[in-house]
């Protein structure tokens, strides 16, 4: 049989790393065009999350500056902290179950 | 100038010999492991379809749950059984087109080795719910980069072949090996690096895009121009004639080229992709049907006037119904892909699935088991045991994937949808009109199997060589009794 000229070690050699080659652009490519692409996106979700997050901090430091804040009204009474209203109140026997109503509500159902 | 003919002759048929001894161990591994998984896969495939119609079957047992257990199905039978027919067939194919010696038989059978490792643990760790859940990427994501190392590690060798090879001409099947080789890496590659990374990024419509892409990719780029290569080499080698038409090969080869890469977006016809992504990839798949007919029409032309050798050869018989069933799959993806029809098959019991056995079984596996048949006589130096048993793998396959493919899968799923899409019609109405197409995809998975029990035990009696020693080859004829003359 005539001898195979193409086949010589260099080009098997070749042939291997080319491909090796070739295969790792398709990996590298993609890596690529993935890293591109990815830091481009928006999530719609995330961004509408941070409009309502910031709404919803002020809001809630807005209530707690309220909430905590002692101040006398001019008028006789005086705004307190919940706490101190809730402790005082149980004190006093305030803070109670209502009781049943001793008056018929007059209803009459058919 | 006559015995210059003879002894070329030898010395062609010691070195295909020799081409034959070096692939025997891989080649044989290949199709003897690919066969084990097609049984897997198509017990996998009984069960996944009981369950659509008895869900309470294996109730008990999470395991056989449906979504792990019809992501097992598919994924052995794409990674396991398909690709690795694919393998086998490519590196004898290539091997024996370039007149090369194996150089690497022992690093091919490792790597085997390992895709089977990798297969194997991926298949464990769907059926205990580490599935993907993604179409043709069921495996847990750490699968995916084991196997496409395996891959480089065995299709490189049949590049180097094809490199180093004998003589200048280029054959059509090396055509379509050498375009199979370089494309299923930038498939997979680009298919799974960006489903993954959108799908874990909270894109899953990007993903959920991409995922049908890769779907239509790795069958058109991949397992069709091996099923091609494969029937382009068989057709010619048993008829003893050339191909019909080397200007139509041509067109069947560019053709597949341009037009494979842009169908498969259409499978999300309707979500908030691109929608000429969606129109391109309906048109891509309608278009197919243009290099599934020069293929058709090649290889069948042929083999015209052959009709004889088609019903003997079992290695023809299989490839000529594969490319019958190619043209099938071309036509039945071309009407699945038309918006109109997407509109009932979209979301219907198996609409895409029923197309996907159609092309994958009835098409791609026809063509494998065309050349298991030509190929394993050969590395292992014996004949088929049974022409019986060859011939109920045939018809039984035959009817199994007609039934499932076309009636059931793809019949059944517009019935399913044309009820979904009755909007004044309560929800269990159409569920009792699918009931008869489950239970059919049932009934022709079990045909299917027990076509491959056949298959299965015949390929481990040639790998066992217990194989008829024998001069001629086993042949699917008749023989008809001869009567005594009067």
């Amino acid at each position: 049989m005539e001898p195979n000229l193409r086949d010589t070690p260099l080009r098997r050699f070749n042939t291997f790393w080319w491909g090796l080659a070739l295969f790792l652009s398709f990996a590298i490519a993609a890596v690529l065009v993935k890293n591109a692409v990815q830091d481009n996106v928006i999530d719609a979700e995330t961004e509408k999350g941070k409009v309502r997050t910031e709404t919803y901090n002020k809001i809630k430091a807005e209530q707690l500056k309220e909430r905590n804040s002692y101040s006398d009204n001019g008028d006789g009474t005086v705004k307190v902290k919940p706490e101190d209203v809730f402790g005082l109140g149980k004190e006093m026997g305030l803070l109670q179950q209502p009781s049943a109503s001793s008056m018929a509500h007059g209803k009459k159902f058919n | 100038m006559a015995s210059d003919i003879t002894s070329q002759q030898v010395e062609d048929k010691v070195l295909r010999a020799s081409i034959d001894r070096s692939l025997r161990h891989p080649v044989m591994f290949f199709f003897t492991s690919g066969a084990a998984w097609l049984a897997l896969s198509l017990i996998l495939g009984m069960v996944a379809s009981a369950k659509s119609h008895s869900p309470g079957f294996l109730g008990d047992c999470g395991i056989f749950n449906y979504g792990r257990v019809f992501s097992a199905h598919m994924a052995t039978f794409i990674y396991g059984w398909a690709a690795q027919a694919a393998f086998g067939t490519i590196i004898w194919l290539m091997a024996r087109l370039s007149r090369q010696e194996s150089k690497k038989s022992g690093v091919i059978l490792s790597i085997g080795h390992a895709w089977n490792f990798v297969i194997s643990l991926g298949s464990i760790g769907i059926l205990l719910g580490g599935g993907t859940g993604k179409p043709w990427m069921y495996f847990p994501d750490w699968v995916w980069p084991l196997l496409i190392v395996c891959y480089f590690a065995i299709g490189i060798w049949s590049v180097i072949a094809f490199r180093v090879r004998r003589g200048g001409h280029v054959y059509i099947s090396q055509w379509y090996l050498m375009a199979a080789l370089f494309w299923f890496p930038w498939v997979f590659l680009s298919g799974n690096v960006f489903v993954n990374s959108f799908a874990d990024a909270g894109n899953g419509v990007m993903a959920a895009g991409i995922n049908a892409w890769f779907r239509s990719a790795m069958f058109f780029l991949f397992f069709t121009p091996v099923a091609i290569a494969s029937a382009y080499y068989i057709a010619p080698k048993v008829t003893g004639r050339p191909v019909y038409s080397y200007k139509l090969a041509l067109l069947g080869f560019w053709a597949l080229a341009i037009i494979g890469p842009w169908a498969g977006m259409q499978k999300v016809m309707g979500a908030p992709i691109p929608v000429f992504l969606q129109y391109a990839g309906a048109a891509a798949s309608i278009l197919f049907i243009i290099p599934a007919i020069c293929v058709g029409v090649n290889v069948l032309r042929t083999t015209t006037g052959k009709s004889e050798t088609v019903a003997h050869s079992p290695s023809l018989r299989f490839t000529v119904a594969g490319i019958i069933g190619l043209i099938a799959t071309a036509v039945v993806g071309g009407i699945l892909s038309h918006p109109d029809a997407l509109k009932y098959t979209q979301f219907a019991f198996g609409g895409t699935y029923g197309y996907e056995i159609l092309a994958l079984y009835g098409f791609f596996s026809m063509c494998m088991f065309g050349a298991i048949y030509f190929i394993v006589p050969r590395v292992t130096n014996r004949e088929w045991i049974a022409g019986g048993l060859i011939r109920s793998h045939f018809w039984m396959s035959l009817y199994g994937v007609v039934f499932i493919g076309l009636f059931c899968g793809i019949l059944g799923a517009f019935m399913h949808g044309y009820s979904l899409e009755a909007l004044d019609v309560p929800g269990e109405a159409s569920e009792d009109r699918l009931l008869a197409y489950t239970v059919g995809i049932t009934v022709g998975w079990i045909f299917v199997a027990l076509a491959n029990v056949f298959f299965c035990f015949h390929l481990l009696m040639m790998w066992l060589r217990l194989g008829r020693r024998s001069s001629h080859p086993t042949l699917l004829e008749h023989h008809e009794p001869t009567l005594p003359p009067a």
